[in-house]
């Protein structure tokens, strides 16, 4: 087990000043996984991946590395390349000795260095623009010059720190695929920080969500998504909607909640522990709720009357309001010219409920 | 209960694990605590109370402390109003010759300025070119020595500096305000009073303040012209003299007071006083319409005044220096030139070059070491650092090397009389002026570009040499250049350090002036020009547009 891990944080704490940035955070990170930290700003990823690559020292708790433990070492024995956010590209050199930098400090040998930077250069498909500076390449280019500068180092590790939010959005999907692409066939550790819940979803092999500084979650982006665990995570990737419910009974594997108005049951499988007459928060996703279904015979059953409706091509967002005026979020894909207006019916799979603690 | 790791111990542990950084950081301590905060102490301890009871018992301290006062104010104040108004005119109307003007007011920092001095003596001393005429032709005897003279030099010599302060002010004011003001009716000399000089004051002050502290502290014009107009930096070298340095010290800390007060008010009041212009994206190619036609001829005329007085400071100086004896007989020689420039025993111009070359490489060096542990290295003590790194800049030249002087001439660091203590005085007048521009360049380097180099493996000094050396390139040249010609005119914080072997060109100026030796006085003068001109265009022709020297 501990073979594979390559990183292992323990108690991680730092502070600035007022502020309790990281909170006892414990991770532990494998090989050749594609991780990501996701959260708002302020939320201490950033300070996190900092804290790895050395540039924070943490005011608790210990980071080991490969089985050594690196608290005090510092940044440029790290060995942990990182990809900054404004790519950190140094303006009076060429693209060649830029990526070249790395290996020159190690005074390696004129032909390695040739032929590694060749190869990372090849890597991110900027062969042939060696020769140019910073200041004369796209803001694409320049990131994928610091990439290359990271990947030369053939270091097992990568940290990125929001390395596309300075492109546009097409170019961001592009360089998406080919970031992990590039992950999976050398077998890379990235850790990738993002604030952007699609950049997760679509590349991490495991996602970290960060709460003020603490660890809400982890784990692979379907359970991200589907099994959130708290309140926070639910609401910060994707959309959802929340309703607070009672638990009436509870059985191996499930549980019966009361719901709406009327009092209706509801069973719904959930790997939580509860107790009868605990208040809990059922969270459901705008897809997964069906509008006047046919012959529904769907657990969960609610009536509502639209209020509003965004038409988004692919599907047709409807706000609907619910009892007590709370407002819910319903997704209709593939409407054709047709659409749902005045009071309409909703229904949801059980197994498309979620429960989550208060 | 987790805590934040701070404070100093921690900065400390930090430190400790980066051996380079730490070197950096305690030779810079030693240095500067033995060279500005120990003679700063000695000098105070020197001074000793006899000493300030003498001084304020005796009437002649007290009277040269008044002239001192009298002379700087009304120095500083005509130079501030010529400055002010050379430079309006050049900013701000459509007169002709606008960089012929910008190039003259620049070349006064080509000489010392005790080179002003010894042109007026040619022009107006008594044996001076424009006193004999008027003597023969009219039986007129001029005498300007004393207040006049020394008033009209010190004005002609710190003109340039009031004019850039000015300048750089008035350049900073968007022409929108006066294209706003205009719009809204005002014009003429209405819209000059409530918009330009409104924005331009903080400068103009700051310019009256600077020039004010340099006549204050300013020995070599004072000593030549003064006569018995006696100013305190010409009493400090009287007692210098007169092995006296318990007055000597006395009258310098005097001397330095108003300098902190200035340099204390610029850095609180003035940056806070200054006025925030809240202005849209400038508009470019807005030229401003401000003046009339008669203001532009007189604004005109005025100028070219002025750049008659400054070029014919160097005129009569090239005159004294390739003639003969210059009046009396006018016949074309070089002599002059081979006795005390290109002579083996007289090597007061190649010294001059080899301690400035020197001194301004040490300054930018040592300014940018500062610059760099200070901005990106914690440690404690940084803050009183910073402050006696700028220290400095605050004292006169004339106290920088009294304070040496006093502090060095005895004991373990026994460095009176060597060629290094001169390279020293001059690096502590611009090392502080390296380091603030060099720190300010500092502050645009981002600092993830540093960041970037010690995540690829570099150490600190890898990283400094490697990527913050290269990047603040520009203005470490710059900064090289301005000190080098500091240097080569520095007169005041030399003149108690040099010694018969490293005598330099700018005392060497001011000897022979004193003693009458005005030709010689004239050739080292263009001899020093010459070195400086020189040196400055080998450094263009090794950076060539890359760096910026004259910034017209």
């Amino acid at each position: 087990m501990s073979a594979e891990l390559l990183l292992d944080l323990k108690n991680v704490n730092k502070i600035f000043g007022q502020n309790h940035v990281l909170r006892d955070v414990n991770l532990k990170i494998p090989k050749g996984k594609f991780i990501t930290f996701l959260g708002p700003s302020g939320c201490g990823k950033t300070t996190l991946l900092r804290s790895i690559a050395g540039f924070y020292s943490i005011d608790s708790g210990e980071i080991w590395m490969d089985g050594k433990l690196i608290n005090d070492l510092p940044p440029h024995k790290r060995g942990t390349p990182m990809v900054f956010q404004e790519y950190a590209l140094f303006p009076h050199m060429t693209v060649f000795d830029n990526v070249a930098y790395g290996l020159d400090i190690q005074k390696r040998p004129e032909k390695e260095i040739q032929e590694r930077v060749t190869e990372a250069l090849a890597k991110v498909k900027l062969s042939g623009l060696e020769g140019r500076y910073p200041h004369e390449m796209s803001g694409g280019q320049q990131q994928r010059v610091a990439m290359a500068r990271a990947l030369v180092m053939n270091s097992p590790i990568m940290l990125l720190d929001e390395p596309l939010s300075n492109l546009d959005a097409k170019l961001r999907e592009e360089v998406r695929v080919e970031l992990r692409n590039l992950q999976q066939e050398l077998n890379l550790t990235v850790i990738y920080v993002t604030h952007d819940q699609l950049e997760a979803l679509s590349m991490s092999d495991e996602i970290v969500v960060f709460n003020k500084g603490v660890i809400d979650q982890h784990g692979s982006p379907h359970e991200i998504y589907y099994k959130p665990v708290t309140q926070y995570v639910a609401d910060f990737i994707g959309t959802t909607n929340f309703m607070e419910v009672e638990v009436v009974n509870v059985d191996k594997g499930t549980a019966t909640i009361k719901y709406g108005k009327e009092g209706k049951h509801a069973t719904v499988p959930t790997k939580l522990d509860l107790k009868v007459s605990e208040k809990v928060l059922l969270s459901i996703r705008p897809e997964s709720i069906k509008i006047n279904a046919e012959n529904a015979q769907d657990e969960f059953q609610l009536t509502a009357d639209v209020r509003y409706t965004s038409f988004l091509g692919e599907k047709e967002r409807y706000f609907v309001g619910i009892e007590n005026n709370q407002e819910w979020i319903v997704d209709a894909y593939d409407i054709g010219l047709s659409g749902y207006s005045g009071v309409i019916r909703l229904s949801v799979a059980a197994d498309k409920i979620h429960l989550i603690k208060k | 209960m987790i805590k934040e790791k701070k404070g100093s111990g921690e900065a400390l542990k930090r430190l400790l694990k980066d051996p380079s950084a730490l070197i950096l950081v305690l030779t810079s301590f030693v240095f500067l605590f033995l060279f500005v905060i120990y003679p700063l102490i000695v000098v105070v301890l020197t001074s000793g109370t006899d000493n300030w009871a003498t001084f304020f018992t005796k009437p002649r301290y007290g009277k040269a402390l008044l002239n001192t006062i009298v002379s700087s104010s009304l120095s500083a104040l005509t130079a501030t109003v010529i400055g002010f108004i050379y430079a309006y005119a050049i900013n701000y109307t459509n007169i002709i010759g606008k960089k012929f003007f910008r190039v003259v007011a620049f070349l006064p920092l080509l000489a010392p300025s005790v080179m002003s001095g010894l042109a007026f003596l040619l022009l107006f001393g008594r044996g001076g070119v424009i006193s004999q005429w008027l003597r023969t032709n009219f039986g007129f005897e001029l005498d300007l020595y004393g207040l006049p003279g020394l008033w009209i030099v010190q004005t002609i010599s710190y003109f340039p500096l009031a004019y850039m302060t000015i300048t750089a002010v008035l350049r900073a004011i968007s022409p929108n305000l006066e294209i706003a003001a205009q719009n809204l009716g005002a014009k003429g000399f209405k819209l000059f009073r409530t918009i330009t000089l409104k924005l331009a004051l903080p400068g103009v002050v700051n310019a009256f303040l600077l020039v004010a502290i340099n006549c204050f502290a300013d020995f070599g014009n004072p000593k030549l012209i003064g006569g018995n107009y006696s100013l305190l930096a010409v009493e400090i070298y009287g007692e210098i003299i007169n092995n006296e340095p318990g007055l000597a010290s006395v009258m310098g800390i005097i001397l330095v007071i108003p300098a902190l007060l200035v340099f204390w008010l610029q850095n609180k009041v003035l940056s806070k006083g200054s006025y925030q212009t809240v202005t849209g994206k400038p508009v470019s190619g807005l030229n401003r319409m401000t003046t009339s036609k008669k203001t532009d001829v007189a604004l005109f005329i005025f100028n070219v005044l002025v750049t008659i007085m400054i070029l014919s400071m160097f005129v009569i100086t090239i005159l004294y220096a390739f003639t003969r004896n210059f009046g009396r007989d006018n016949s074309f020689t070089l002599d002059h030139l081979k006795n005390v420039v290109f002579s083996s025993s007289s090597p007061a111009v190649l010294n001059s070059l080899v301690l400035s070359l020197i001194s301004a490489l040490l300054a930018v060096a040592f300014g940018l070491v500062l610059a760099f542990i200070i901005n990106r290295k914690n440690f404690p003590g940084k803050r009183a650092l910073d402050f006696s790194a700028v220290l400095p800049i605050a004292l006169p030249g004339t106290f920088v090397g009294l304070a040496l002087i006093v502090a060095f001439s005895k004991g373990p660091l026994m460095l009176q009389g060597t060629a290094a203590l001169i390279v020293i005085a001059m690096l502590l007048k611009q090392m502080p002026v390296a380091y603030r521009g060099i720190t300010a360049s500092f502050k645009q380097v981002d600092k993830s570009i540093e960041e970037a180099s010690t995540n690829l493996g570099a150490n600190s000094n890898q990283t400094l040499k490697t990527i913050v050396f290269p990047m603040l390139q520009k203005t470490i040249v710059a900064n090289f250049v301005y000190s080098f010609m500091k240097n080569m005119n520095t007169l005041s914080t030399i003149i108690f350090l040099i010694t018969p072997k490293w005598v330099v060109a700018a005392v060497s100026i001011f000897n022979y002036a004193e003693t009458g030796t005005y030709y010689w006085a004239a050739a080292v003068a263009v001899g020093l020009m010459g070195a400086t001109l020189g040196t400055l265009g080998i450094i263009k022709l090794i950076f060539r547009d890359k760096v910026k020297i004259f910034d017209f």
